[in-house]
């Protein structure tokens, strides 16, 4: 069976990319909504934060991973 | 002419305007290396001057100039172009200083002006017209700009907290069960003293180094779509639709480049101010 | 009652910065899978130990944010 379709060069960084949106994605509801929180009850600003940086935290590992994921498989 | 595009490309560019069936010359990593103007000869090393170097110092003197015309005479009533400076450094010492490192952070005023301005005015190089070339692209300047930060984040900690206490302060987070302290201290110390200044060159660098290639990029298909002279008919009409919007998208870019310039030259020096009142103060 | 007053107390600590938290992650992975990189190459089976170490590694920083965050409920 031939190759109909080849992508040659360098696939780590396509690989990082594809693995960005989702992070990118998250960490943008997750800011997006801890900011209306704030916006709502202001008082309750610390409480917020924590959790929000948290949730970040937890969604920056991920793209980090896919950023980590060719060195550790590439060739 | 030198003075404008005397960089080494890495692919030749052999299209002229009007030439049918040449291939897109796609800027890549090339047009951020230029050909020295002249060289000096220091026996072991030599010296090249190229455009980059003349566009630092270009900023060097301006920033300098200004500064030093506004601060010379200073009014208590500010006018004239006093005024307007102090703008700017009130901007710095309100919303960067205060709000970071509260009132005993006005010693380091000064400066963290001079951190913002200069890199804004390096970055704003890359929209002036005959200079269009950001001068935080080249990797060595913002590694000597984090270098000069992390010397004197560690000489403020070492100096306020002692030199073993400063250590000591960073490797050991508070708050965390005791026998996990091995595990958590090379992670620490390795994110203080390493990645800190790392990730501030590098951002800085990627934010303009990715700017100025979107904007070459756009910029250079504008002028090929336009060039597609062995098409008739219809399908040049598609070739100059596709230049008048790669010319609109490379304006676009430019207003969003703006933004971006001041936003880093903010950033970096909003980090700055983070890290030297992280050494001022223990954590806790 | 938003206190008014702009407190420096009120700047981000370490346990809230978002760049640190990057780049305390980020320090796991080089630590760790380092690490584990030396180990593979002892034993011969490289890629093993450089993902379990990487794992390993954000794994301990994301442990050290959540307690760092002090988050009481």
């Amino acid at each position: 069976m031939s190759i109909l379709a080849e992508i040659s060069g360098s696939l780590g960084s396509i690989g990082y990319g594809l693995a960005a949106i989702g992070p990118g994605v998250g960490i943008g509801i997750i800011f997006g909504n801890g900011v209306q929180a704030i916006a709502r009850q202001p008082e309750a600003y610390g409480v917020i934060r924590q959790n929000m940086i948290l949730g970040f935290a937890l969604a920056e590992a991920l793209a980090l991973i896919g950023f980590v994921a060719p060195f550790v498989f590439g060739a | 002419m030198i003075f404008l595009a005397n960089f080494i490309s890495l692919a030749e560019v052999t299209c002229k305007f009007g030439d049918t069936a040449c291939p897109f010359p796609a800027p890549g990593a090339g047009i951020f290396v230029w050909k020295p103007l002249t060289s000096i000869n220091l026996g072991i090393t030599t010296i090249d001057i190229t455009k980059p170097v003349i566009l630092a110092l270009i900023s060097t003197v301006i920033v300098s100039v200004v500064f030093l015309l506004a601060f010379s005479r200073p009014k208590l009533v500010p006018t004239g172009i006093q005024n307007v400076v102090e703008v700017g450094y009130l901007f710095v010492r309100d919303n960067i200083a205060r709000e970071i490192m509260g009132k005993d952070g006005d010693r380091f005023v000064p400066f963290l002006t001079s951190i913002f301005f200069f890199v804004w005015t390096m970055n704003v190089m890359a929209i002036i017209p005959v200079a269009q070339f950001p001068v935080t692209s080249k990797f060595a300047f913002p590694v000597v700009l984090a270098v000069i930060v992390w010397l004197i984040y560690m000489f403020l900690g070492m100096k306020n907290q002692g030199v073993v206490g400063y250590f000591k302060n960073i490797a050991f987070p508070p708050g965390m069960p005791i026998g996990i302290y091995p595990l958590l201290t090379p992670i620490e110390l390795l994110s203080t003293i390493i990645i800190r200044p790392v990730t501030l060159a590098i951002r800085l660098f990627a934010n303009m180094f990715a700017g100025h290639l979107l904007i070459t990029v756009f910029t250079v298909s504008a002028w090929y779509l336009l060039n597609l002279s062995n098409f008739v008919g219809i399908v040049s009409v598609i070739g100059y639709l596709g230049s008048a919007v790669s010319f609109f998208v490379t304006i676009v870019l430019t207003g969003f480049e703006m933004f971006i310039q001041a936003l880093q030259a903010f950033i970096f020096t909003l980090l700055t101010a983070v890290f030297i009142s992280s050494s001022l103060h223990a954590e806790h | 009652m938003v206190s008014e007053q702009k407190n420096f107390r009120n700047r981000k600590t370490t346990s809230d910065d978002p760049w640190a938290i990057v780049g305390r992650l980020i320090s796991g992975i080089l630590i760790y899978g380092g690490l584990g990189w030396l180990i593979g190459s002892w034993f011969n089976k490289v890629e093993m130990f450089v993902a379990a170490g990487s794992i390993l590694g954000i794994g301990l920083a994301l442990y050290m944010t959540y307690k760092q965050l002090n988050i009481k409920n």
